[in-house]
């Protein structure tokens, strides 16, 4: 089977070309607030490294989320447009356990403005908790508290440096425990913010 | 120049997720909008992010019934055009990423439209649209005088320099408590008002140029000197007050464009183009100009819509003009380029 991975909702743009559980090939670059502009050409260029054609995609599997609102909308208006033209089946996994692989207790923090973070557990590929919004205390609690927890993203929010884990492997984790989407339509980004909290 | 073309159009600059598939610049195949203006009028106005939630919520099920009822399919397109710009950058980026991956889907061209030409293209649906033209351009995000000398070639002549129109009918609405959009309510109360109000005449540095927040301003006060005196405010002849000078303004612009250039036709264009006051008043100053022809959208294609990007998207494809994967959304955008 022939799948597109795709994940836009961090700094990080990663496009890759996967075909029976064997990555075939595959872009990961620094996109800060430049996904939009770059990410079509990355799928582009993965598929003639791959020699693909588009229409013989079959699946895209997406990260819903949390991450950048922006971001989470570009990889879903990719997979939703797709889906709506052609017989291409949507998979979906979150942005934490893209960044944590098949890594044991590793909890993900991403920046989500004001001093919080998107953050989980992500135990072997699956979620624990459901992702959630933390403020930094809190997530320097959870390190205390749970000493056997590695802490992996955005690290410089509790002082210490950034820690990515092998991009390789949080790629075939998700697409191994992806959901499929049932129904295109009623796919939404995964927010964590409701439209209230817009009310002026 | 042949101006056979199949266009597959996408717009969702603002708050209306819209598809279109137009054939020849002028044959509506289908035009498919989804409004989200029942929840925007819970918010009093549009919100961004909403407004971005709502247009990923709404792009499959308008692209899927915007392909079924055109009765032609993907494969038939000859290009994808898009809203670029101006408008809601997350609103856009959805309207654009959408255009991208169609394209590179079916390998097709891209072909990006100003959302302004969209509005003065929408004429195409019911004249032929003759050059040198003057556009006046009326709705909730714009207030602009473009002189067009030939197709796709835009010279903006006058502009506001504060609120947009449709902005300050939004306003004045709040302020005479008559809800979320201003001008269709306005427009409906003025006709039973009368000349009981006045307000005073704007005045703009450039003679093109339009202003309406002293306007928004007169009414606030006179708002507050009738609650004051304790005297009862008649909506009614507020809002004909209101109506009568934004369009005195607007009409007066009109007609000092139309001594600098000179043009075969007028085109009303935007959103507030809809509003009956201005088309007969416009109607009638043009009886004034025998020699030039007036056109006045159809009411469908006033407000936001992908028909329109459709009918620009056509002229524009002819004249080459072309996008990349690497084009993005632009919340400014400038016409004249
Ligand atoms: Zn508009």
């Amino acid at each position: 089977m022939k799948q597109l991975f795709i994940d836009t909702a961090h700094r990080h743009l990663t496009v890759a070309c996967v075909e029976n559980g064997v990555i075939v090939s595959l872009i990961h670059q620094e996109a800060f607030k430049s996904q939009s502009e770059k990410v079509m050409n990355a799928i582009d260029e993965c598929f003639k490294q791959a020699m693909w054609q588009p229409r013989q995609l079959q699946s895209v599997v997406l990260t819903e989320g949390p991450g950048s609102y922006t971001g989470v909308r570009i990889a879903m208006t990719i997979a939703k447009v797709l889906a709506s033209v052609a017989p291409i089946t949507i998979y979906t996994t979150t942005s934490l356990q893209l960044i944590a692989g098949s890594n044991m207790n590793t909890f993900v923090l991403i920046d989500a403005r004001s001093a919080r973070v998107y953050g989980g557990l992500v135990d072997e590929g699956r979620l624990v908790d459901d992702a959630s919004i933390y403020t930094i205390e809190q997530v320097q609690q959870l390190k205390e508290t749970h000493p056997h927890w590695q802490f992996v993203g955005d690290l410089h929010l509790i002082g210490e440096s950034d820690r990515w884990m092998d991009i390789e492997d949080g790629i075939l984790t998700c697409i191994k425990n992806a959901r499929v989407v049932d129904d295109i339509d009623a796919l939404i980004p995964l927010y964590l913010k409701s439209n209230q909290e817009y009310q002026l | 120049m042949s101006n056979k073309s199949l266009i597959c159009a996408i717009e969702t600059s603002c708050d209306e997720t819209a598809i279109a598939f137009i054939a020849d610049g002028s044959k509506v195949l289908s035009n498919v909008v989804s409004s989200q203006i029942d929840t925007h009028r819970g918010f009093g106005g549009v919100m961004p992010e909403v407004a971005s939630r709502l247009h990923i919520e709404q792009i499959s099920l308008v692209l899927k019934e915007a392909i079924e009822k055109s009765g032609v399919t993907m494969e038939d397109v000859d290009a994808i055009a898009f809203t670029q710009g101006p408008g809601l950058i997350g609103s856009l980026h959805i309207g654009v990423l959408a255009s991208k991956t169609l394209a590179w889907y079916y390998q097709k061209p891209l072909v990006p439209i100003h959302h302004i030409a969209g509005h003065i293209y929408a004429n195409a649906f019911v004249t032929e649209i003759q050059f040198p033209l003057l556009a006046l351009v009326v709705s909730g995000g714009h207030t602009e005088l473009v002189y067009m000398k030939e197709d796709y070639n835009f010279e903006i002549l006058g502009t506001t320099q504060d609120d947009a129109i449709g902005e300050a009918y939004d306003k004045v609405a709040r302020v005479m408590e008559l809800g979320y959009p201003g001008g269709p309510a306005i427009d409906a109360l003025a006709k039973q008002g009368t000349t009981q109000y006045v307000l005073p005449r704007v005045r703009t540095e450039k003679p093109l140029d339009f202003s309406f927040s002293g306007l928004k301003s007169a009414v606030l006060q006179l708002v507050l000197k009738e609650e004051r005196h304790g005297r009862e405010l008649d909506k009614a002849n507020l809002a004909y007050a209101f109506q009568e000078a934004v369009l005195d303004e607007v009409l007066f612009k009109t007609k000092k464009a139309l001594e600098t250039v000179e043009v075969r036709q007028v085109v009303l264009a935007g959103g507030v183009s809809a509003n009956s006051r201005l088309r007969e008043r416009l109607t009638r100053m043009m009886d004034g100009y025998p020699d030039i022809a007036l056109s006045i959208p159809p009411l469908w294609c006033t407000t936001d819509n992908a028909a329109m990007i459709g009918a620009a998207g056509a002229v524009a494809f002819k004249k080459g003009i072309r996008a990349d994967f690497s084009t993005s959304a632009k919340a400014g955008y400038d016409l004249e380029v």
